[in-house]
């Protein structure tokens, strides 16, 4: 069979998961890219990581009051998973992103790993299933308080973000979606979706997990007027219409686009503000419809269309942090068992701006661009430089080894070219790798004098190797996926 | 007044719940992940901390009397000297001093009758005396201590100054094979018994390594374990074991054959009780939660389980940041 | 007006999530106030008086002894038309001046381009905490995001000097621009190249800092206290920013906004001293806000979003007192609930502009807005 465009695949593994290493690559060529796409899709056929080991070593971190802890925790988990189960790690994520709830307000690290799981489970079925579990989630109830969201007191916060975040939007086309009515009828409809012990703290014994109760007796069973129609409505049947409206449609197609094909505008333009590929948003919409809200569906649309294997999308989005961190530890083959130092590691998410499991408000992250300033890309690039330096690393070493094992004569351009290839099928600009070229080439002076094939030798052109791939991990192209 | 409600029997009535001590607390009267609980030289209780890396200070020793009353705390996180990263087991050696685990620097630490720190040895590695994480420790009828070398799936026998004596085990599940194994406990014939994770059983070897038995499979009936991980031998020969993910402790024979098993029934104990009332407000919240009593008594990974000469069980409730105490009837 | 020959500094503190205005100073005279928060209401005989008619939270104490001094000027009322209740929404409002279309350029990145039109100091603005504020975003000007102080760097994983100074010099070449590369990439660049230069620069502060002043410990103190680091080696930076968050109490608002309070007022007064002990306090104006206030009534447990709220600016240039209408809480007075504003925000940034930074208002907020006479 002709030889699957690599460079596609790795785009592709970039976008629905943290990047491949050149092995993986070797292995999804065989296998072909739409075998490849249905490998992705369905994660729950490859094999679970090892919790127990898991649990073994890093003891109590889901556990205690420990917010960093938990973000930890993810990043293992994902990076643990970045081989066998990447897409399940990436719609999570996604998720993540889009019903944004906080831990420093939640403050019960456990419950709140169980959200990210829900979207685990959940994230690649039913739109509607998702939110109903979304809206039972008590992580969601309780940093939207709707468990203070009362038949004789209502509380308007899930009901609002309900609509204006997570299924409809603002407005669409330069028209609002919802009203302010509809919001408190949306809120009227979820009385009584409460959670059983909202308020226990941590301390004597640690804290006991958060369940999903429903109250009846707490339920406004009045009439409410949603989106134009008029009835006793409860929370499954405001999902209901919810997710039938063409805003529903339009607003998870955005997002699914914004998320795997290429940075759009922040979220709040879009009332006002066409998607960069309005022909792609709509195929994604008419999927969306037909599959009957399913996300699977729309992903393999979405990965197999023509817009997305298109140049334009191609390093078309900026890496969220969570990207950077675990794409790159993916690719050393780092923390794969558990081990001490995934805890500053993990915090380097932080510090590039993504706190993960607690965003800065429910509107979750500025995304794109925006995740790059002065202070995040310092981060970024010092953290990749690190990283992707540290010849222990077996990744790093199957790396280095491959390329001088397997290129004859060693001269900047093959050098460069073949890092560029090992690091993920990237691309540097012309100019930047006659740059870069001249530094390789001053470096590789140093092995005039040395008998080829010593180890002087050898070591020479590791460092050579190691440097250029240091060089490469700090540039502004890498910083896209 | 005792009333059967607040203090249980187990399931086959032959333990009864007696006490808990415990509080989430980074320092003093309190625990932060309790990893192994042991009696110390003047019958009080060695409680060994885990804690987590956001929270270094928390990482320490603590002591306490049986009846719950604070002493002190000592020891500190770190690599120096001294200092441990994750401790995993403690335990006294015949001339009382404190022998220490910690599965991150892959060494053993030791202090003095004044909790001093001595010395430590060891280092990593797959070599004599050298470790990949180390956990349970045992001293033997003949003086030396015994080390289970989790990631080296072997036991090393050492002399006190950490000098390589001998060794058993390697990968795998058959007879004397181990898989990530835990802990270790030695009886007062000098049999050693090693709880072997992840084969979810435990084996019993003489004290210079030969097979004897092995009983338990992976499951969640009775005489089955889900990584099993401390164990302890009292003075009848009976075996208590940490079923650690099924959140219980099992007891058996000297046959391997099953008698009863503990889940966990704690009350609260006085370092929570004075916490309490120091916080009415939280402790109005605790009254108000509606929340299955259950779940605050059971056990939530017991990590380590001791008996005493008196027959007191004492579980190191590791998530619950308490000891919860049974006594054998 | 300055009355000093420093150039004036402006430090901005945003109180993220919408902090309760009426909480925060608290019109304790007025019985619609103790009837509409039947939950929330701070009792009377707690709150800390500033004239007759309103008095500080009772966790604002530092706040309070400051404002006795004359270095406070309380704001009341401020808003905009057709108040938006969404946290992303309100807060872009607050930071582009743009009530009725999505700005990306902020009002401090503009006024940062006015103070330094060249941009020939990259650290004319510099932001203490993790990601760049939209109210500090102009294309074409650099502003150094610092979390740590100590720190901040780039490349700083290369040991030998010599090394790192050959990456250094190769990693400028490779951020050099590119023609056609498009807009994102030369975004990286020129950020790329203004990191490299304001950390050269920041390296050397933490190492000149000396002060006897012990901040409490929070996270608002910590960032303060960088400021003042930065802001004492005199490198010519004008404007900083940093933020509070924490503060959308839509629930058991009692204890969570005492402490944050507690914690701002103690901070500021640190802060105070630590300039006061450098002796470079009157040059430098601290300027308090948040993206709106909370409901009238409470929700049985905290508060919602609301509309009009509260700015304070804080300093030695500050002429303290109270400013501006506090908005009626007469239910036919009110707008869905919620405090009508008395004074356009864009009106006080204008005064800070205007009267403090000697710029021109108009360009900065975007229009003509009533000025006040705190500074």
């Amino acid at each position: 069979m002709p030889g699957t465009d690599k460079p596609l695949l790795a785009h592709l593994l970039r976008r629905a998961g943290f990047g491949a290493t050149f092995q993986e690559l070797d292995r999804y060529s065989e296998l072909g890219y739409e075998a490849t796409v249905d490998e992705l899709l369905n994660p729950e056929r490859q094999p679970a990581i090892e919790e127990d080991v898991l649990e073994r070593y890093y003891i109590d971190w889901k556990e205690s009051r420990n917010i960093e802890g938990a973000l930890t925790e993810s990043v293992y988990r994902m990076n643990a998973y970045a081989g066998g189960r990447p897409l399940q790690e990436k719609i999570a994520l996604f998720w993540h992103q889009v019903f944004a709830t906080g831990l420093a307000k939640v403050l019960h690290e456990k419950t709140m790993l169980n959200q990210i799981d829900l979207f685990r489970e959940q994230g690649l079925g039913n739109f509607r299933d998702l939110l109903l579990g979304l809206a039972k989630d008590p992580a969601m109830i309780f940093w939207l308080d709707n468990n203070f969201n009362h038949k004789d007191a209502p509380n308007e916060n899930w009901g609002r973000e309900l609509l204006e975040l997570f299924s409809l939007g603002v407005g669409m086309d330069g028209q609002e979606n919802y009203t302010e009515e509809d919001v408190q009828s949306a809120a009227r409809a979820f009385t009584g979706w409460t959670i059983d012990d909202n308020n226990v703290a941590s301390i004597p014994f640690g804290k006991t997990p958060w369940l999903f109760r429903y109250l009846p007796e707490d339920h406004d069973e009045g009439d409410k007027t949603f989106m134009g129609q008029t009835g006793n409505f409860n929370g499954e049947d405001i999902i209901d219409i919810v997710v039938r409206q063409p805003a529903a449609a339009r607003f998870i197609s955005r997002h699914l686009y914004n998320f795997f094909v290429a940075d759009e505008p922040q979220v709040p333009a879009w009332q006002h503000t066409p998607p960069g590929d309005p022909e792609a948003i709509r195929i994604l919409e008419e999927e969306y419809v037909r599959s009957n809200y399913d996300i699977r569906s729309m992903l393999k649309v979405l990965f197999n269309s023509k817009f997305f294997k298109s140049d334009r999308a191609r390093f078309a989005k900026v890496k969220s942090p969570a990207e950077v961190v675990v794409g790159t530890l993916h690719l050393l083959g780092d923390f794969k068992f558990p081990k001490m130092g995934i805890y500053d590691v993990a915090l380097g998410c932080r510090y590039m701006g993504q706190d993960l499991l607690n965003p800065p408000s429910v509107e979750g992250w500025h995304t794109g661009e925006e995740w790059i300033d002065s202070g995040s890309l310092v981060e970024r690039v010092n953290f990749v430089a690190d990283q992707v330096s540290d010849i222990q690393q077996p990744g790093v070493r199957a790396m280095v080894d491959t390329l001088l094992d397997g290129t004859a004569e060693l001269d900047p351009l093959s050098i460069i070219d073949g890092c560029l290839e090992l690091l993920g099928h990237v691309q540097l600009h012309e100019k930047n790798k006659e740059h870069l070229a001249g530094e390789v080439r001053s470096m590789l002076e140093k092995r005039s004098g040395l008998v080829a094939g010593s180890p002087e030798d050898r070591q020479v052109a590791e460092d050579t190797v190691l440097h250029t791939m240091k060089m490469i991990g700090s540039s502004r192209e890498y910083q896209f996926a | 007044m005792t009333t059967e409600i607040e203090h249980p029997v187990s399931q086959n009535r032959l333990y009864r719940y007696h006490d808990v001590i415990g509080l989430l607390s980074a320092a003093g009267p309190g625990f932060s992940g309790p990893v192994t609980v042991i009696t110390g030289p003047v019958d009080e209780l060695y409680v060994a901390n885990r804690a987590s890396p956001k929270q270094p200070e928390a990482v320490r020793i603590t002591r306490c009397t049986k009846e719950g009353d604070f002493l002190e705390h000592f020891g500190e996180w770190g690599e120096e000297p001294g200092q441990f990263i994750w401790v995993t087991s403690i335990a006294f050696s015949p001339q009382g001093e404190l022998y220490l685990a910690d599965e991150s620097t892959h060494q053993i630490s030791v202090f003095d009758a004044n909790n001093h720190f001595v010395r430590r040895f060891c280092e990593q590695g797959s070599g004599p005396s050298q470790f990949d994480r180390p956990s349970g420790l045992a001293f033997g009828p003949a003086g030396n201590l015994y080390v289970v070398d989790t990631l080296n799936h072997r036991v090393q026998v050492l002399t006190l100054e950490g000098d390589f004596v001998s060794q058993w085990g390697g990968l795998g599940g058959g007879d004397g094979q181990l898989n990530m194994p835990w802990g270790i406990a030695i009886d007062t014939l000098g049999d050693v018994y090693i709880t072997d994770w992840r084969n979810d059983r435990v084996q019993k070897f003489d004290a210079e390594g030969k097979f004897i038995m092995a009983f338990g499979s992976s499951g969640d009936g009775e005489g089955q374990f889900n990584r099993p991980n401390g164990i302890a031998v009292d003075k009848d020969g009976d075996i208590y074991v940490c079923d650690w993910l099924n959140d219980r402790v099992q007891i058996f024979d000297q046959t391997g054959a099953f008698k009863d098993v503990l889940i966990g029934h704690s009350g609260m104990s006085k370092w929570g009780r004075t916490f309490l009332d120091a916080n009415p407000d939280i402790d109005q919240k605790l009254e108000l939660a509606t929340q299955n009593i259950e779940i605050k008594q059971r056990f939530y990974r017991p990590v380590s389980v001791h008996v005493d000469a008196n027959g007191k069980v004492f579980v190191a409730d590791c998530y619950r940041h308490r000891v919860q105490i049974y006594q054998k009837l | 007006m300055t009355s000093t020959n420093k150039d004036p500094i402006l430090i901005v503190v945003q109180l993220t999530g919408g902090n309760d205005y009426i909480n925060t100073v608290i019109p304790y005279q007025d019985p619609l106030y103790y009837d509409s928060r039947k939950t929330v209401s701070i009792a009377q005989d707690d709150v800390l008086p500033i004239n007759d008619k309103l008095a500080f939270n009772p966790a604002l104490t530092a706040m309070k002894d400051l404002y006795d001094q004359g270095k406070v000027a309380v704001i009341n009322g401020i808003g905009y038309p057709g108040p938006n209740r969404s946290h992303f929404r309100s807060m872009d409002i607050w930071h582009t001046c743009e009530p009725e279309k999505v700005g990306t350029e902020g009002w401090l990145g503009r006024a940062i381009r006015d103070l330094d039109p060249q941009a020939e100091n990259v650290l004319t603005g510099v932001n203490f905490g993790r990601g760049l504020p939209r109210a500090m975003a102009l294309t074409g000007v650099p502003v150094a995001s610092v979390a740590v102080l100590e720190t901040y760097g780039v490349l700083t994983g290369i040991s030998g000097e010599q090394e790192r100074s050959q990456a250094l010099d190769l990693f400028s070449r490779m951020y050099s621009p590119i023609v056609g590369t498009g807009h994102v990439m030369d975004y990286l660049g020129s950020t790329g190249l203004d990191a490299l230069k304001g950390a050269d620069i920041l390296k050397t502060v933490p190492a000149q800092y000396q002060s006897s002043v012990e901040y409490a410990d929070s996270v608002i103190g910590r960032n303060l206290q960088g400021i003042a680091k930065v802001l004492t080696a005199n490198l010519g930076t004008r404007i900083f920013y940093t933020q509070q968050p924490g503060y959308d109490t839509h629930a058991n608002q009692g204890p969570v906004h005492g402490v944050l309070l507690e914690h701002l007022s103690q901070a500021i007064k640190d802060f105070y001293e630590d300039l006061r002990e450098h002796d470079t306090s009157e040059n430098v104006l601290i300027y308090l806000f948040t993206e709106f206030g909370r409901r009238v009534k409470d929700n049985g447990s905290g508060t919602d979003h609301g509309a009009g709220g509260l700015a304070m600016a804080i300093g030695d240039p500050v002429k303290g007192g109270i400013y501006s209408e506090f908005p009626s809480m007469r239910p036919e007075d009110l707008e869905e609930g919620d405090l009508k504003y008395n004074i356009d925000f864009r009106g006080v940034y204008g005064t800070v502009a205007e009267k403090w930074l000697g710029l021109d208002a108009t360009s900065i907020v975007g229009g003509n807005f009533e000025q006040l006479d705190f500074v």
